[in-house]
């Protein structure tokens, strides 16, 4: 079973791999013609030091055998930094605004979604699912920039921008946490429902235990494995809207080199940071799948019969 | 006693629904006001009155203008026009190609299925947004491009979904009664089991279009979208962000335009789900 998905992951990384590279290629233009004219001999030796003037077959296997050691190719715009560079310094900034955002998201979202199962149907569940629906409508570009409005520029509470103490990081963890809350809460929600609904639960409520003590003792461990299972979608959710929230704020993270490189061009720098958050998505998502079949004794079991 | 009908039926429960009610009839008037709002104002989105930079609301300029000086109440109904338009083609390809796929994997059962599930798993673990910014990348920006980007990938969820629904349905006593009386395989599917899918189909590109806004938003967001001087409501939010300090209302109107659409849509989807699912009915 893992063998077979863990095959599978590594087949998609490929296929990502080698779809980015080929298409990259397909695009017509040159790097190097720009505003200045250069000559013949400087522009033939830029493409021997990239390579560019090898066999297109040959630029791929190099390119293969450079990310099996660790290397992803050079900037262009930046005058032959590494693309590893930069991922070694944006990665671990917008890493930790992703965890935070996480870490943030997880329990509000869980106790939301359990509240508006237990109050199902009142004013208090009409309200919990409301505010989710609008969370989940609105854009995080738009919240972010809201937040920033009212929070640095308005109010002065909190730094407008850039990057640096932990005050640094609080409206963007705010912005970058919404949509996940939301999602998780719904889904909470509806699984809770569900849960509330089985036998077990009316034996506890017939013992007179309160509702509240039954949901999260009896009900949540149940409720929330599904949940596991989506923290894939809520990772890329957290990466789309870290492009967004890091450009609002100023935030050296690796979403606003992204923007960077696709506004100036840089192919090298694209194809090096797409390969590098696909890889990053698809084994996210496998670990995920790992997780949850670990931690759910249904299935965990029945692995063990099947075997 | 007459006997009500599934359509009237999912009517009855919708109409109940006063939220949903509500959602339906302000999407009706943005669409309106899509259409409408640049043609009754007298400037077109592209006029430039260097004039009257970044007006604030005011008789003239309703919704204020922007550093050119151009009429953001028209820029924001034209831009609805692109973003509207843009969300619902996208969210419709996306379901016509998703509900054929589906169909046909869950029709075709054995092997057929499982290679065809197997090459939506491969497709589906590329992530969405890389795609979508490759694409971009190397055919340029525009509302072409935005459409191939967001419909090479976004067709998934819904096959998955349609292949459920069919997987299930193909076990009802009709069907077999079908391929006994010599029903083609086409006709069963698209009379007899499409049709009974409806519910899940309409929810979800309902719930498709809010998303495909979004896209269309953050590619413009990221200088991919629509070219100037046209404008789609991630431009304008765009534009107005790195003045939001002096101007705050340029953001105001095409971010919470956005947002209401988003949110009516969003409504709109989650009751029509309840509505046409029967199994939900008290």
């Amino acid at each position: 079973m893992f063998v077979k998905k863990f095959i599978i992951l590594l087949f998609s990384i490929w296929v990502v791999i080698t779809g980015t590279f080929f298409l990259m290629h397909a695009v017509p233009g040159d790097p190097f013609i720009g505003d200045r004219i250069i000559p013949e001999e400087i522009l033939r030796s830029l493409y021997s030091c990239y390579g560019l003037d090898q066999p297109i077959g040959i630029q791929y296997l190099t390119y293969l055998k450079g990310i099996l050691t660790g290397n992803l190719g050079v900037s262009i715009v930046y005058h032959g930094r590494p693309v590893t560079q930069f991922i070694a310094e944006g990665f671990p900034i917008s890493a930790l605004l992703g965890l935070q955002a996480l870490i943030l998201a997880l329990p509000l979202g869980i106790l939301l979604g359990t509240w508006a199962a237990i109050k199902r149907a009142q004013w208090q569940d009409h309200v919990a699912m409301l505010l989710s629906t609008l969370l989940v409508s609105v854009p995080n570009f738009v919240l972010a920039s809201l937040l920033q409005y009212f929070f640095a520029m308005k109010f002065h509470l909190l730094p407008v921008a850039r990057w640096g103490t932990f005050e640094h990081t609080i409206l963007p963890t705010l912005a970058l946490a919404a949509l996940p809350t939301a999602f998780i809460a719904r889904l909470t929600r509806s699984n809770m429902v569900e849960v509330l609904g089985q036998d077990y639960i009316y034996t506890a409520i017939a013992k007179g235990l309160p509702l509240f003590r039954i949901a999260i003792y009896h009900g949540l461990r149940n409720a929330i494995l599904p949940v596991i299972s989506y923290l894939g979608p809520v990772m890329t959710s957290i990466l789309t809207g870290s492009f967004m929230v890091e450009k609002i704020f100023a935030i050296p993270g690796l979403g606003q080199w992204m923007i960077h490189s696709i506004h100036g061009r840089d192919y090298p720098m694209i194809i090096g940071l797409a390969i590098f958050f696909s890889a990053f998505l698809m084994v996210a998502m496998f670990l995920v799948d790992l997780a949850y079949a670990l931690l759910d004794p249904r299935i965990r079991t029945a692995r063990v019969a099947h075997e | 006693m007459s006997e009500t009908s599934y359509w009237e039926d999912v009517w009855q429960r919708f109409k109940a629904n006063r939220v949903a009610f509500t959602t339906l009839w302000i999407l009706l008037a943005l669409m309106a006001l899509a259409v409408l709002g640049p043609m009754i104002s007298p400037y077109s989105y592209s006029d430039i009155q260097l004039d009257w930079k970044n007006t604030p609301p005011c008789a003239k300029y309703w919704f204020g203008s922007d550093e050119l000086g151009r009429d953001l109440f028209t820029r924001v109904w034209w831009g609805a026009r692109i973003s509207l338009f843009v969300g619902i083609t996208a969210a419709s390809i996306d379901i016509a190609f998703g509900v054929f796929y589906g169909a046909i994997s869950a029709y075709a059962g054995g092997k057929t299925d499982e290679l065809m599930m197997r090459i939506a798993d491969i497709l589906y673990s590329i992530p969405y947004l890389l795609v979508v910014i490759l694409l971009t990348v190397i055919r340029g920006s525009g509302i072409g491009t935005i459409l191939i980007a967001m419909t090479l990938t976004g067709w998934i969820t819904m096959s998955r979904i349609i292949r459920a629904q069919i997987l299930q349905l193909k076990q009802n006593d009709y069907i077999a009664a079908a391929k006994i009386t010599g029903a083609s395989p086409p006709r069963i599917l698209f009379l007899h089991l499409l049709p009974n899918a409806i519910g899940p189909i309409v929810a979800t590109l309902t719930l498709t279009i809010p998303t495909a806004i979004f896209t269309e938003a953050f590619l413009s967001f990221l200088g991919l979208g629509v070219q100037a001087p046209a404008a789609s409501w991630g431009v304008l939010v765009s534009d107005a962000l790195s003045a939001m300090r002096y101007y705050p209302w340029r953001l105001f109107f095409p971010a919470s335009m956005i947002t209401l659409t988003m949110l009516c849509f969003n409504l709109l989807g989650n009751a029509l789900r309840d509505a046409l699912d029967p199994r939900l009915r008290r």
